[in-house]
Formats: C-alpha cells, sequence, structure tokens
C-alpha cells in the first residue's frame, strides 16, 4: 500500500500544476489530490484573511476545492492555474460573507491622509511611525488588530488588498482574477494601503 | 503637477510611483518633493512598510484537522476510489 502511495506521489511530484489539472479531468484521482496539497495552504491563508476567521476560512477552503473539482472541464490553462484556483476561493468568500448576517463595522475611511489647504500634510505627526508598529505593539494585539482592520476594509478594497500584498500576487493577476483592469487595482489597494497605514498610525497613538 | 508638488499630489500617485508606471517627469518632481519633505518622507516609509506589516501580522497556519478532512472529501469525491460514482 504504501509503496503504492510513494509511486503515485513520485509520478505527480514534477508535474506542472496545469499537467496534473489536464491528468485530473482524464481520470487521474492522484493528479487531483496532489493538487489538493499542493495549494490547500496558500487557499486556506488567502480564506482566513478574507472571511477574517477559521470557521468561514474552512468552509470556503472546502467550497473551492469541491467547486474546482467539478469545474476542472472548465480550466482551460489561459491563467496559471492557481490564478484560476484563487479566483473560486474569491467567489466562494464572496458568497459565503454574503450569507451571513453581520455587525456593522466602522468603516476605515476615518484613517484617511489628511491635508490642509495648501495640499500639505495637515498636522505635524510623525508620519513615519506607522512602521514601526511591529516594534511599538505586542505581536499579538498587532496581530487581533490587524485581521479587525481587513474586516472593516470595504470589500472592494479588501480583495486587491489581500491579492496584491498579502497574497503577492502581481497587479496583472489580480486584475485577471477580479476581472478588473489593471489601472482600478491599483487605485484600490492604494486607497486600501492609505487607510490601513492611517489605523496603523493611530494604533501607535500618531494621528493619521 | 511637475512644476510644483505638493504632499498632496503626491499620495494621490504613490501607488502609481510604486509600481513604476509614473511618467518620468512626474516620478522625478515626486522624488524632488519628498527629498525635501520630511512629513512625507516619513509618510512614504511608512506606506510602504503597511503590506508587510499586514502580511506578517496576518499570516496563519491551516489547522491540522482541515488536512485531514480535505483528505477525507477528496477520497469521497466522485471517480475517487471508495468515492460516490464514476465521472463518466
Amino acid at each position: 500500500m504504501r509503496q503504492r502511495q510513494e509511486s503515485v506521489t513520485s509520478s505527480v511530484i514534477a508535474v506542472s500544476d496545469e499537467g496534473l489539472a489536464r491528468r485530473a479531468l482524464a481520470g487521474e484521482h492522484a493528479a487531483f489530490e496532489a493538487l489538493v496539497g499542493r495549494h490547500q495552504e496558500r487557499v486556506y491563508r488567502l480564506s482566513r484573511r478574507l472571511t477574517g476567521n477559521t470557521a468561514d476560512a474552512e468552509e470556503v477552503v472546502q467550497e473551492t476545492f469541491i467547486r474546482a473539482y467539478r469545474r476542472l472541464g472548465t480550466f482551460r490553462g489561459e491563467a496559471r492555474f492557481s490564478t484560476w484556483l484563487c479566483r473560486i476561493a474569491m467567489n466562494a468568500a464572496r458568497m459565503l460573507r454574503r450569507g451571513r448576517s453581520r455587525h456593522p463595522t466602522e468603516p476605515l475611511e476615518d484613517y484617511l491622509p489628511r491635508f490642509d489647504r495648501q495640499g500639505r500634510h495637515a498636522r505635524d505627526a510623525d508620519h513615519g511611525r506607522a512602521a514601526d508598529a511591529e516594534e511599538i505593539l505586542d505581536r499579538k494585539r498587532l496581530a487581533r488588530r490587524a485581521r479587525e482592520a481587513l474586516e472593516r476594509l470595504p470589500e472592494r478594497y479588501r480583495a486587491p488588498f489581500v491579492l496584491r500584498d498579502l497574497e503577492e500576487m502581481s497587479t496583472a493577476e489580480v486584475a485577471a482574477v477580479l476581472d478588473v483592469s489593471q489601472e482600478l487595482v491599483r487605485q484600490r489597494v492604494h486607497r486600501a494601503r492609505l487607510m490601513l497605514r492611517g489605523y496603523l498610525s493611530h494604533l501607535v497613538g500618531v494621528e493619521p | 503637477m511637475t512644476e510644483t508638488v505638493t504632499c498632496r499630489d503626491g499620495v494621490r500617485v504613490l501607488m502609481d510611483y510604486t509600481e513604476g508606471v509614473l511618467p518620468v517627469t512626474v516620478r522625478h518632481a515626486v522624488e524632488a518633493h519628498v527629498r525635501r519633505c520630511g512629513r512625507c518622507l516619513g509618510f512614504v516609509r511608512s506606506y510602504s512598510e503597511t503590506p508587510r506589516i499586514m502580511r506578517r501580522a496576518t499570516v496563519t497556519r491551516m489547522p491540522v484537522g482541515l488536512g485531514r478532512r480535505l483528505r477525507r472529501m477528496v477520497a469521497a469525491l466522485p471517480g475517487a476510489r471508495g468515492g460516490r460514482r464514476s465521472r463518466s
């Protein structure tokens, strides 16, 4: 049994995601198992960041792989398999959040930078201090606050920010996943960064 | 904009600047402003660090139990050995 398992593992280990997807579609179940093994950590991390809690993230992961299996035939190989899978996870997370009644949260708009009439930064605060948040704040507190901040980002900003800055996808990949222009991705990631930067500043005791 | 860049102007194009998609004249004007504006210097620093701080603060590992559940789930998919039915 173990020998068979090792032989299956070695037969898929050097194969690209796209090659595995083709083999899975042709009925080779081990190929799909290998795809799940390769991508489960990343899909979980993405789902956790998008949903804000463990239980929802686990549901999204399972739903993502079920949908991926059912829709393998629609994977054309035009985008990378990981991009295609991210799109499925994004949609699963969005559907799940829609179905949840959520407590209204204060948006982060208050943390956008402010300027005076001449277009200068409004206050003479230490504008760089947010960069030291990791040194100033307790790690657990920062983690909790960071998750809360993601939760408070409006959906249209959260998804591009998570994909671009937290999952470190290229702007072009994010645009492909979200089916929007690269310019729009840049605009939304920028606004998310501004809000989060201001929020971090607030956490370390500096006005945005 | 290239004549007199304000802090607001610089902040507006910061993402395009970091992505390298700003026209070269605008890029030079922004750099010149930031060189002589302490507030913007600090702002750029914290803006650039924000993604990294958020990334590190929200890193999570997949629960072990989920890995087991996924393996069981995949094994039960149609077409798997022991799955519900074969894919046609």
